[in-house]
């Protein structure tokens, strides 16, 4: 019994493990893109996106202190600096919301 | 004194449920036409303009943008460009050129359903977006109909159902699906904004979703109306009593027992009666009750209009104009602009 629920626990834990490595190893080459754009031309995006590129860096660089706060905190910079790019880039490891009758309204 | 709300006229054209409706600012006074916008199920937007003989025509139909249901518009304070929120996960900025309307501008970002949008009031140089992803985003309107994503801000746990930024300051208000109404504002410095308050049950909030909210010609007073049937005000107290409070908003009364089914709907018209519309097909009109000072601010009924609409009211909004015009937006497809006059003894 224990046994088996260990063995459980540890797929589990290997499954998200590795769904958040996954996440993170996106941001970080997302990152290595942009900075290496930076460094070629330094004038290529504005100083907001610049800011949020480098918070995004120092967010991950603080992994896997206090882990779930800074995910979320990378996914929402990351957003902020698409939307801003005006480009389209999913991560979509990641489970959506969904909605019901008018109250989907 | 008796009043009563007139029917001036029924706008037909959309084809499907009518969400919202947004009195284009500065407009129904000194001589300048009322125009009107609604959006629809139907995927497009109408512009309204009250003409020289007295009655409303549709002026443009701003379509093939948006691929499904437009859910929100709002104008900027100059009312040169219109901002419409659609379901199709987009918000488009349209700008207003003598009678016609181009799409200059689509900020993309939401992951899915973008149920409101808010300029805010003091120079129209921020946005404010909110969605089913349960995110409010805020925009910086740039030069050249550049549109900047400040900040995504996430806190709501459930379908954020609008957003509205103070007419007096830039604070941003949300609601949700979530029970619960959300301030915030920008940390000094940075394009970091952050909650300072939540408004829920706990603090005489609303038992059920918060659908929408709106504030008082100062922006010291809030209206919120919900699925829980009440319609609650709120007041600024940290402005009041002048003093820096980090739970600023607090609860004044609550209107229950007028409506029998969820209000969709609440506004706040410079004179100061509150319009709410809702599930029930009605429209309530309330004024603040000045005979009992004891007991602090209350409100009264000023009148119902029972089927006002043959089907829910999604929406009302006063216009700002020489007259009390108010408009109504209903799933019945079909907008109607009232009149509040006084009936003479």
């Amino acid at each position: 019994m224990a046994a088996s629920g260990k063995e459980e626990g540890n797929q589990v834990g290997l499954k998200m493990g590795f769904r958040i490595g996954e996440e993170l190893g996106f941001y970080r080459g997302c990152i290595d893109v942009w900075n290496a754009a930076i460094l070629s031309e330094p004038t290529c995006f504005s100083s907001r996106v610049q800011k949020g590129i480098k918070q995004m860096d120092e967010l991950l660089c603080q992994y896997p202190l206090s882990a779930t706060d800074i995910i979320d905190s990378l996914r929402l910079k990351f957003k902020s600096v698409c939307a801003t790019l005006n480009i389209r880039l999913e991560y979509d490891g990641y489970p959506k919301a969904s909605g019901i009758d008018k109250s989907g309204f | 004194m008796d009043f009563e709300l007139r029917e001036i006229q029924r706008l037909d054209g959309h084809t499907d449920r009518v969400w919202c409706v947004a009195w284009k600012p500065d407009t129904g006074i000194n001589g300048v036409p009322a125009v009107l916008a609604s959006c629809s199920g139907d995927k497009t937007v109408r512009i309204w303009e009250h003409n020289s003989i007295g009655s409303f025509q549709c002026q443009a139909v701003l379509e093939e943008i948006h691929t499904r249901t437009v859910r929100s518009c709002a104008w900027s304070p100059s009312g040169k460009y219109l901002a419409t929120a659609s379901f199709d996960a987009t918000t488009a900025i349209w700008e207003n050129v003598g009678v016609d309307f181009e799409c200059v501008s689509t900020l993309e970002g939401h992951d899915n359903e973008v149920k409101s949008v808010s300029w805010n009031a003091s120079l129209g140089t921020l946005l404010a977006t909110s969605g089913r992803d349960k995110s409010v985003w805020i925009w910086e309107v740039l030069p050249g109909n550049e549109f900047d994503c400040v900040s995504v801000l996430q806190g709501h746990t459930q379908d954020v159902k609008m957003v509205q930024w103070n007419p007096s300051m830039d604070t941003l208000f949300s609601c949700s699906y979530d029970n619960t109404i959300k301030v915030w504002v920008e940390d000094d410095d940075s394009d970091d904004w952050h909650c300072i308050q939540t408004l829920c049950e706990s603090n005489n909030g609303h038992t059920s979703t918060v659908w929408s909210l709106a504030f008082d010609a100062s922006g010291d007073k809030m209206v919120s109306c919900s699925d829980d049937l009440t319609v609650k005000i709120w007041t600024d107290v940290g402005r009041v009593q002048g003093s820096h409070n980090n739970a600023p908003w607090k609860h004044v009364c609550t209107l229950s027992g007028y409506h029998d089914r969820t209000i969709f709907s609440v506004h706040w018209s410079r004179e100061g009666i509150i319009a709410s519309g809702a599930a029930d097909d009605a429209i309530c009109l309330f004024v603040e009750n000045n005979d009992n000072e004891v007991d602090g601010p209350s409100f009264k009924l000023l009148l119902k209009k029972e089927k006002a609409h043959e089907i829910d009211v999604n929406s009302v909004q006063w216009n700002s104009g020489d007259k009390r015009l108010l408009a109504s937006a209903s799933d019945d497809g079909t907008v109607k602009i009232w009149e509040l006059v006084r009936l003479s003894e």
